[in-house]
């Protein structure tokens, strides 16, 4: 084997890897479902304010059982199935969430003039903190969200009607905008398998 | 004039793992690397094989003891699962860090 051979092979096997990173903007059907979850719990907090709270919680848990069946089935659709991933997305975002929740109670018991409002907006920001977080360790297309969700949740303070159904409409389009670039790679598994 | 390899060039050719010296191999296990499970299509695509080479290449991965295979059947086809083994980790990780050296080597 000369080094040229070496070289090329490596080429090869580098655009092998970048094609398959291409194709994996995470399973559209989970990406859907908390973009759903995120556009009616914002809309909640605007409307109806008193349920959004049991919403978010309820439909949280619900949401992290049916993201890793969903999951499951994607993978064997794509052909691609990584436990491992799907082990570290969920610790990332289920402890994530839930510290950063816990993180702006916190700050609401020491600093006890900060109104529901903001403490809600403190949620957001950890939240992006979170996202930003996932996108630089796990999954590069949360990357760009993080700061949106920090923005946001700054930002919606500033918004006289109907901030976080706007803040949620915008989180959920990007939850939802990677799930239209699927690379064409990802075909069914069992479509040609005759070897 | 002693014009024999520096010996870096040569631990780095020794540590070639023969196996491993076809791209599809490497490729295949260097995508195992990236997640636990791919099914045969998916391989197929990302290598960019046929069937029938990439299904041989496969078959010599499993013989050495570097990839384990699974079958089983989604909506009533069959569909082969690979992963690589704790022996496929252990020689991907030498072999990579011998043509490393090699380069590396070629290039000084």
């Amino acid at each position: 084997m000369d080094v040229q051979q070496m070289q090329s092979d490596l080429a090869y096997i580098r655009g092998t890897v970048a094609r398959q990173q291409r194709s994996s903007n995470g399973p559209s059907p989970v990406l859907w479902l908390w973009a759903i979850y995120v556009l009616v719990g914002y809309t909640l907090i605007d409307v109806r304010p008193a349920a959004a709270s049991i919403f978010f919680l309820v439909a949280g848990i619900i949401g992290g059982f049916l993201s890793a069946f969903l999951s499951r089935r994607w993978a064997r659709r794509t052909g691609e199935y990584d436990p491992a991933m799907g082990r570290r997305l969920g610790l990332h975002f289920g402890a994530g969430v839930v510290l950063a929740i816990a993180a702006s109670m916190g700050t609401a018991m020491i600093f006890k003039t900060l109104t529901g409002q903001q403490v809600g907006q403190l949620v957001v920001v950890m939240i992006g903190i979170v996202y930003f977080l996932a996108g630089v360790h796990i999954a590069p297309y949360f990357l760009w969200l993080g700061p949106v969700l920090i923005a946001g949740g700054l930002a919606v303070g500033f918004v006289p009607h109907y901030g976080w159904t706007m803040l949620g409409a915008v989180i959920a389009i990007g939850l939802v905008l990677p799930t239209f670039f699927q690379h064409a790679a990802q075909l069914p598994p069992q479509a040609n398998e005759s070897h | 004039m002693d014009e024999s390899p520096p010996s870096s060039a040569l631990s780095g050719l020794n540590g070639l793992d023969a196996i491993l010296q076809h791209r599809s191999r490497l490729g295949a296990l260097v995508l195992l690397s990236t997640a636990e499970n791919m099914s045969f299509s998916r391989l197929k695509t990302l290598l960019d094989e046929t069937d029938g080479n990439l299904g041989a290449q496969l078959r010599k991965l499993e013989e050495a003891g570097y990839l384990s295979a699974k079958k089983e059947f989604v909506d009533r086809k069959p569909v082969t699962w690979y992963s690589m083994t704790k022996a496929g980790r252990a020689a991907l990780s030498a072999h990579l860090r011998a043509m490393e050296s090699l380069i590396k080597t070629v290039k000084n």
